[in-house]
């Protein structure tokens, strides 16, 4: 693996509290407390020498920064091209003053459904769409860019064909994305409102059933993520980590940008390729698949190992390029106690039908090294939901400096 | 299911794909091949169109709208009006093969014939342009604007006044010889046989048609650019081709646009008659190899660069050098340009630096003669003024 010594992007997440509570959120908030101005303008400084050219700030919520503007206007001295991930409800005239001032390239705002009962459904505050909305056509307005991401869950209805027309109307390109993790303490909570098979098949289907799909070589040799390909994501409270999800700390310093780059987590984590995951790389549906490191620890605690709700996206994406799959038995009665639905699986052709079977999830000694050298690939899953706390009642953290 | 030959053809440029459909129904057969009627022997290039059971495409709007992605240099997948192709462009037509939506009538085939016209045009360096067109002789009009702005009928009043009018809605704009020749296309709105030009004009600037004006008037505009680019049809470029992408949209820019407010009466053709002799008189044509901008005043008779001419880069755009390369990303923009070495060189000097010292310094740091570094420096940096990304040193933005 070659070492990467400058970065192009990083994402700093500068709020750990929200005012949102919506059903398919990965975070757990009011547990990691917030860095200060000054210490979020030394972390600037440590990735304006790093190279980085792209930064993205979100939160939480980061509008709830009283000193956002302030922050802002940091990240601009500094010369980035900033995006701004936000859920656009709550933007004062302070804020949507500093987003015009200082260029903000993108605000990116997360929209759930064209309908406002359904959006209003995920975040779980009344008048939420309207309110966002709103806010979208003031940034419209004043000339910013505004881009929506919208993560499909179950509690929408919205076709892609209406979500394009939302699209439209606001004035505004839309992501779609049809991936969901479970959330960062381990929790599988938020995964009950993840797509259903219908969506997800309707998503393949009108979105993506054009794009190529590689060899299974092909595959093998490439990258399942960007993480730590030149970008680094540092938390609300300054621990410097590979993206959102990864568990692990690339430096024991917070904000120690220079180390984390130069730490052999960081290396291994932007050298992982499909061929180094175990189960993943024997599996028929590898091509059709998409999955998160991250979020393959949250789910069966291995990092580099299968995630369940790839292996049934994969299943998803495989039937609506070429049709139904049938689930059949394991031959093996060790992997039949497995979830039927996890991979990896073979492919079966029938003389009526096609079908997939579980087969061995194997490990070799390197894998056991890899995760000997880096405990925190595989870690416990407690599999408890965490009870999730109103955005009213969270409470902000002692703010930190840096140590 | 039915077998349907259809022949595209854009004999401005001897370009011409069979196509075949497959389950076209049955009461849009005629129509089809009155539209696309085939000649000779089948060409080299073929293209496969199979009407599907299930939804395809994008939704059927009044409008075509297309949505183009890159798998190669070559290789696009387009999705369109109730119809969604992957297609191979070669220097002398395409090929590749198709869907159309159940029930597809003539408007989804028109859909892809458009989208792939443009799609290919743009790769022989030929833009389409949503405006209408007026010659006099070799010398042509272009009248731009949105739906409703009035194009079409100052084309036609024009054409009532002594000029000939060669399009109304859409036109080709060939910039593959450094002259601009207009070429009409086969697909104007409604179906009304294409027009046959024996030479094509050559454009001599373009006017942003203003209309329900009290008084006719005619000035430069001062967004010259952002007309151009409101009224260009065009795809995103296919990977590595964004640089000369480009370069032909800055060639257009290159033309003069000026504002045309034209009240709902009364004779339009000697003033734009006028207006035309004032363009041929400036001499500035892309035949000469000099190019200008709306602003800016080019390399002039006396040679060199305007030496109070100081710009600088705007506050809030972004950028670093990555490799060697500009990396610029604008606010207000989507895109991310990506400049080349000197472009780059230029581009770091530019701060509160006179453009003769910038010269200067290009001349002796790359391998370019004075005269050359001298117009590749100003069409540079007008470039990037009209873009927004640079402004006079000394000028304060609100």
């Amino acid at each position: 693996m070659s070492a990467v010594l400058t970065l192009r992007s990083a994402h700093v997440l500068v709020s750990d509290h929200c005012n949102h509570a919506c059903a398919h959120c990965y975070q757990v908030h009011g547990q990691k407390g917030e860095m200060d101005l000054p210490a979020i303008e030394r972390l600037f400084d440590e990735l304006f020498r790093a190279g980085v050219l792209f930064l993205s700030l979100s939160g939480g919520e980061a509008t709830l920064r009283p000193d956002l503007p302030d922050v802002l206007r940091a990240a601009r001295a500094r010369g980035f091209a900033i995006t701004l991930m936000t859920n656009g409800y709550a933007l004062s005239d302070a804020v949507h003053a500093a987003i015009v001032a200082t260029g903000v390239w993108k605000v990116r705002i997360s929209i759930y459904s064209d309908l406002a009962a359904e959006h209003d459904a995920v975040t779980r505050v009344p008048c939420s769409f309207d309110r966002t909305c709103a806010n979208i056509q003031r940034l419209r307005a004043a000339n910013v860019q505004v881009d929506l991401a919208t993560p499909m869950t179950s509690l929408s209805t919205a076709t892609i064909a209406r979500l394009r027309a939302l699209g439209a109307r606001l004035g505004c390109p839309i992501t779609i994305a049809s991936g969901m993790t479970a959330k960062e303490d381990g929790s599988l909570a938020s995964l009950a409102v993840a797509p259903t098979p219908a969506q997800l098949g309707a998503f393949f289907t009108e979105l993506e059933h054009v794009t190529s799909i590689p060899s299974i070589e092909e595959k093998k040799n490439s990258s399942p993520c960007g993480a730590c390909t030149e970008s680094l994501t540092i938390h609300s409270d300054g621990s410097v980590r590979a993206c959102t999800h990864i568990p692990g700390f690339l430096a024991k310093a917070r904000g120690d940008v220079v180390s984390a780059i130069a730490s052999p987590s960081y290396q291994f984590i932007g050298g992982i390729r499909w061929r180094d995951l175990h189960g993943c790389r024997d599996c028929a549906l590898m091509a059709h698949c998409s999955r998160c490191h991250g979020s393959a620890a949250f789910e069966l605690g291995d990092m580099l190992g299968p995630q369940p709700s790839a292996c049934r996206a994969a299943r998803v994406r495989y039937e609506a390029l070429h049709g139904p799959l049938e689930l059949l038995p394991a031959m093996d009665s060790a992997i039949e106690q497995r979830d039927p639905t996890i991979g990896p699986f073979e492919l079966v052709a029938t003389a009526d039908a096609t079908g997939i079977r579980p087969i061995a999830d194997v490990l070799t000694e390197r894998d056991h090294e890899l995760a000997n050298q880096f405990p925190w690939v595989r870690r416990a899953t407690t599999g408890s939901p965490t009870k999730p706390v109103p955005a009213r009642r969270l409470l902000r953290r002692p703010i930190l400096t840096k140590e | 299911m039915n077998r349907t030959e259809l022949d595209w053809v854009l004999p401005a440029f001897g370009w011409r794909t069979r196509v075949t459909v497959l389950g076209l129904p049955a009461e849009h057969v005629a129509l089809a091949q009155q539209r696309w009627p085939t000649a000779g022997a089948p060409p080299p290039f073929s293209f496969t169109l199979q009407v599907s059971a299930g939804p395809v495409g994008l939704e059927r709007q009044r409008r075509v709208h297309t949505v183009v992605t890159w798998k190669d240099a070559d290789t696009a997948l387009v999705r369109t009006n109730g119809a969604e192709v992957e297609v191979c462009l070669a220097s002398r037509g395409l090929r590749g093969v198709g869907m159309l939506r159940a029930g597809a009538t003539i408007g989804a085939l028109e859909a892809v014939f458009r989208s792939l016209v443009v799609l290919w045009l743009t790769r022989c360096s030929v833009l389409v342009i949503h405006a209408s067109a007026v010659r006099r002789g070799d010398d042509g009009l272009l009248f731009l604007g949105e739906s409703g702005a009035g194009k079409t009928t100052t084309a036609r009043r024009l054409g009532r006044e002594g000029f000939r009018r060669i399009a109304d809605d859409m036109l080709a704009i060939d910039l593959s010889e450094r002259s601009c020749r207009m070429i009409p296309l086969p697909f104007e709105r409604g179906l009304r046989p294409p027009l046959v030009e024996a030479a094509p004009a050559t454009c001599r600037g373009a006017a942003l048609v203003i209309k329900g004006a009290s008084a006719l008037t005619i000035e430069l505009a001062a967004d010259g650019a952002q007309c151009w680019r409101d009224a260009l049809i065009t795809f995103p470029p296919g990977p590595g081709r964004a640089g000369a992408h480009l370069e032909l949209f800055a060639t257009l820019c290159a033309l003069p646009v000026a504002r045309l407010a034209a009240p709902p009466s009364g004779r339009l053709g000697d003033a734009v008659a006028a207006w035309l002799d004032q363009l041929l008189a400036a001499e500035h044509s892309l035949d000469n190899g000099d190019s200008f901008g709306n602003h800016t005043v080019m390399a002039s008779s006396e040679g060199g660069v305007p030496s109070d001419h100081v710009l600088r880069r705007v506050p809030n755009v972004a950028w670093r050098v990555i490799d060697g390369a500009a990396v610029v990303v604008a606010p207000h923009s989507p895109t991310i340009q990506t400049l080349n070495p000197v472009a780059t060189r230029i581009w770091e000097l530019v701060d509160d630096l006179p453009l003769p010292a910038i010269v200067d310094t290009i001349v002796n740091e790359f391998d370019v003669a004075r005269t050359q570094a001298e117009h590749d420096v100003m069409q540079f940096v007008s470039d990037l003024e009209r873009g927004g990304l640079l402004e006079p040193a000394g000028e304060t933005r609100p």
